[in-house]
């Protein structure tokens, strides 16, 4: 389960870097925006892609898992935003 | 001007994936250190071994403290269960704390190889802009951001952001890919063990 967490969180950080990147998107809104949707999504695909349910799902939306992978996927969101950007708005 | 500003921004996308692929490497040597010194071990095995043996006790001695409850068996016996359940925990504790004190030799190896790899990269990087923010870092984070940038504008990259950041990722992406990560610590399974049952106790749903 935490390896599944930690994987779907790295494909959201690297996804929303990109597409932050391409949208040109600035200042500290980003990081908002990127809180906020990879804390929510992980849940939301578990729950709906993946059918999980009862114990499983309160795992995943647990405090303990919306920690797992939190740091490296924030780091190459990080990354991935900065390369984008300066790609193509710098 | 769009041709010159064009081929700047490509010189910058070229530095800015130098640096990244420096922490790909970087990330790449700690984790060979690590594996060397550390998860390569047959001390690093056995106390893994134990940590998984010590864990299904417990999930044993806890189903069946959990059915002697239910069936209202004598309070020694039901106390005896429980001290049982704790006992394991404690042994499980000592173990996490054994692992860690073993990994400090390798943690070590990996903090001055990554010291001297970042003095290289700060030196090969002075005074050059590696990429463009698209925010305003906080000033508390200039020592990183703006480390051997002249000029006034915060927008600016140094190497040394760009490489910190990298390296995050990558060190945590190959640890999780490799396998090459210490059993979690029995804190925080029990914590995310309470904090799924009070979920689904509360019937939170998204």
């Amino acid at each position: 389960m935490a390896t599944l967490v930690h994987w779907l969180r790295q494909v959201i950080g690297l996804s929303l870097g990109i597409a932050w990147g391409l949208l040109g998107i600035r200042g500290y809104t980003g990081f908002i925006l990127y809180v906020l949707l990879s804390i929510s999504t992980v849940p939301a695909i578990c729950s709906n892609r993946l059918s999980l349910e009862g114990k499983r799902l309160g795992e995943v939306m647990s405090f303990e898992m919306a920690k797992e992978g939190f740091l490296p996927a924030f780091a190459l969101f990080m990354v991935t935003w900065i390369m984008t950007y300066t790609a193509v708005h710098a | 001007a769009s041709v010159i500003s064009r081929a700047m921004a490509a010189d910058l996308v070229q530095e800015g994936l130098s640096v990244v692929a420096l922490a790909a490497l970087a990330a790449a040597v700690c984790e060979a250190i690590s594996w060397l010194l550390f998860y390569r071990t047959d001390s690093y095995r056995d106390m893994r071994q134990a940590v998984e043996r010590t864990n299904q006790k417990i999930a044993k001695a806890q189903e069946e403290a959990a059915r002697s409850k239910e069936e209202q068996d004598a309070k020694g016996k039901a106390r005896a269960k429980a001290k049982r359940v704790a006992r394991f925990e404690e042994d499980l504790r000592l173990i996490d704390r054994e692992i860690g004190n073993f990994q400090r030799n390798s943690t070590l190896a990996v903090v001055v190889v990554s010291i001297f790899i970042y003095a290289i990269l700060c030196s090969s990087y002075e005074g050059v802009v590696v990429a463009r923010l698209p925010f305003e870092p906080f000033e508390a984070l200039d020592f990183l951001a703006r480390r051997g940038l002249l000029g006034d504008d915060r927008r600016e990259c140094s190497g040394a952001l760009l490489y910190s950041l990298a390296l995050v990722s990558f060190r945590s992406n190959l640890q999780k890919a490799l396998g090459f990560c210490p059993p979690k610590k029995f804190a925080q399974v029990q914590a995310a063990r309470q904090q799924a049952a009070y979920i689904h106790s509360k019937h939170m749903t998204l």
